[in-house]
């Protein structure tokens, strides 16, 4: 992934680029939103991580300038300010996700990852992987010749997973994306969701296709490719 | 009306009425009397001077000059009362043909006689002038003329303090309403500011008495909590972001240590201290989210929502939860709640639920596990209640449990960091309503989120 990290304070930026190259990323990094203004314009990304406060320009004119120019590469603001009306600012002015700092590696790792192939996916009807099959339209899962019926909820969660097959979806990601909601819970609440799932995706085919990853989140794919995560 | 009752100036004005309709009472009561004490003088004048005729005409021409006199006198039609008698109380002359039984008599004052008598007169004022051994004059005057106008000047009198109270009462109402209207202008404010408008103001008004300096006192005030807020804003703010810079840095670097520590063994112990940052700084966000709350300062959106099916929805996420850890459950909405609206903001009142139940699930847990979560529509309000069947609380605890940090576990074992409550309470307060705890019979808590209902 081709990623520019725009954040002021250089000790932060400079863990978070080691990480990111470790994991095969290309970073480049400006520490103002000037410079990350202007690198953005010049050269093609796959998505900018842009801080909120900084000096000269903040992230959210940045992204605001960056947007009235036609770019549409995603953003993820990367900021302190948490409250939910800085969540909406930071829509609004055309960021794509929202994460409040500090953050687990592998939170923003997924999240990346969701933003990259965000466009490619949203407009599919039908999504599939390996026998698993679902039509958006007419609200139908199978798996191979079995029909499996789902409640409305536990449907969009699987079509969230769908959407992002083969990616790792955090516990932080389905609350926001499935039920709408952005504050952490104290409970299980997610596990307790994905395991009434799996129950009804997997537990009657040899073939496993929804996967716990521990400390990290949770992957719907072949058991087979799974090394690969 | 009972409202006006309240309204100190309305009250001010009713008492001042009262006073002042009780001392013209008494005036005119005195005037009263006074004229009818004037109007019986100028009887007994004429009376007197009657008799004083009567004697003269005596004096000069004995009994049959006073007879002619009387028989002209009672010819003339007037008030004039006369009966000339005997030594016997016979009649001989006059227009009262004789003298009134004992019991129609009274004798009042130097001599003076109030008497009834027969049609065409009905009370008169009389006395008795004697010639000699054998003639006796009763003279006096027929009062019903005085009476009648007494009678009327009374009644004018009565109808003008009627009058003076039905326009002092109305006079005193309008002010009422006047300042009440002021006075609501002001409460209206005031309100918007407690549900947390801090830039609201009393709009000033044209008049320049006390009110309106009050007025202007409110605002000043208002000003300067509002740049209290700013200024405490700010200072949460730059705290949420200069400790969260280190703490970023923190977590990043025992994440980095993490990845090279797999091979020493040593990486149980640096998960921990990620866990210990995570839950840090979980504490700090549910600390900074409370305060911004319980000030006032942080956002809320003010939309119209539904609350049956924010309710649903939270179920729908934690029946699950419930079910797999082996609770039964209660979803009751009576039939006015399903429509019930309020207005706020969705992602508080679903995360004050959420407090809600995720508190029962720990510290409600009974024997069987058991959670109700009703809908009840009381008059103006909907009643979001969640009740367990766990061992309750003491009744002297319940006024505690919603304070900072006060967790009644007291090794502090269970999960929580004591803001549940808190946080379920400063959400409540926001939206203009109340969070009631009781103990539930045989064995529970419940939890009732109180809100205004807005059509």
């Amino acid at each position: 992934m081709r990623l520019l990290l725009v954040e002021d304070d250089p000790m932060a930026a400079d863990l978070l680029i080691d990480r990111l190259r470790c994991d095969g990323d290309i970073v480049a990094y400006a520490e103002n939103g000037e410079a990350g203004l202007a690198q953005a314009t010049q050269d093609a990304f796959d998505v900018l991580i842009v801080d909120r406060l900084m000096p000269k320009l903040d992230g959210l004119t940045m992204v605001r300038q960056l947007r009235e120019q036609g770019a549409d590469t995603p953003v993820l603001f990367l900021t302190a300010l948490d409250s939910v009306d800085d969540r909406v600012a930071g829509f609004a002015a055309g960021g794509d996700d929202y994460l409040v700092k500090p953050f687990a590696y592998e939170e923003l790792r997924a999240r990346l990852e969701a933003l990259m192939r965000r466009k490619q996916l949203a407009q599919d009807t039908m999504l599939t992987l390996a026998d698993l099959t679902m039509d958006v339209i007419a609200r139908r899962v199978t798996r191979g010749a079995q029909e499996i019926t789902l409640q409305a909820r536990e449907f969009s969660l699987l079509e969230y997973l769908l959407r992002h097959k083969g990616q790792v979806v955090t516990r932080s990601m389905l609350l926001e994306n499935v039920w709408h909601y952005n504050f952490d819970t104290q409970t299980n609440v997610i596990d307790v969701h994905i395991s009434r799932l799996r129950n009804k995706l997997d537990k009657e085919f040899s073939a496993p296709l929804l996967h716990t990853l521990r400390g990290r989140g949770f992957v719907l794919q072949s058991a087979d490719k799974l090394g690969d995560l | 009306m009972r409202r006006l009752l309240r309204v100190s100036s309305f009250r001010a004005v009713l008492v001042y009425l009262g006073l002042f309709l009780a001392s013209t009472g008494i005036v005119l009561l005195f005037l009263h009397g006074q004229i009818n004490r004037a109007l019986t003088s100028n009887n007994d004048k004429a009376v007197w001077r009657d008799a004083a005729m009567m004697n003269q005409s005596y004096a000069l021409g004995g009994l049959s000059e006073v007879e002619k006199l009387v028989a002209q006198q009672s010819q003339l039609s007037g008030v004039g009362v006369y009966l000339l008698a005997d030594g016997l109380g016979r009649y001989i002359a006059g227009n009262v043909p004789a003298f009134p039984a004992p019991a129609d008599t009274q004798m009042q004052e130097e001599g003076w006689l109030h008497l009834r008598l027969q049609a065409p007169f009905a009370e008169a004022r009389a006395r008795l002038v004697r010639f000699d051994d054998n003639l006796v004059l009763l003279i006096g005057r027929d009062l019903s003329a005085q009476q009648a106008t007494m009678a009327d000047l009374a009644r004018s009198f009565f109808i003008a303090l009627l009058l003076l109270a039905v326009f002092g009462v109305i006079g005193g109402g309008l002010m009422g309403r006047q300042a009440l209207a002021r006075v609501e202008n002001i409460n209206q404010s005031l309100r918007a500011i407690i549900s947390g408008d801090f830039s609201a103001r009393i709009a000033p008004s044209s008049s320049q008495d006390e009110l309106a300096d009050l007025e202007a006192q409110i605002n000043q005030m208002l000003a300067r909590i509002e740049s209290l807020m700013l200024a405490m804003r700010e200072v949460t703010d730059n705290l949420a972001h200069d400790l969260r810079s280190p703490l970023t840095r923190l977590r990043a670097r025992l994440e980095k240590l993490s990845l090279s520590a797999q091979k020493t063994g040593q990486a149980d112990d640096i998960e921990q201290g990620l866990a210990d940052i995570d839950q840090l700084l979980s504490l700090f966000t549910a600390v900074l989210n409370l305060s911004r709350m319980e000030a006032g300062t942080g956002d809320m959106q003010q939309q119209k929502i539904a609350v049956k099916p924010l309710a649903d929805e939270v179920m729908e996420l934690y029946q699950a939860v419930f079910e797999e850890a082996g609770w039964t459950l209660d979803y009751v909405v009576d039939k006015a709640a399903t429509t019930a609206h309020i207005i706020g903001d969705r992602h508080l009142l679903a995360q004050a639920l959420i407090n809600l139940l995720e508190n029962a699930l720990v510290h409600g847990v009974g024997s069987p596990p058991h959670l109700t979560l009703s809908l009840t529509r009381r008059d103006q309000q909907i009643i979001i209640a969640v009740t367990d069947t766990g061992s309750g609380v003491d009744d002297h605890q319940l006024a505690h449990i919603r304070q900072r940090f006060v967790r009644l576990d007291e090794s502090r074992s269970r999960p929580g960091n004591g803001l549940g409550l808190s946080l379920v309470d400063a959400i409540c307060r926001r939206h203009g309503g109340q969070l009631h705890l009781s103990n539930h019979r045989p064995s529970g808590l419940r939890c009732e989120i109180c809100l205004m209902v807005r059509e």
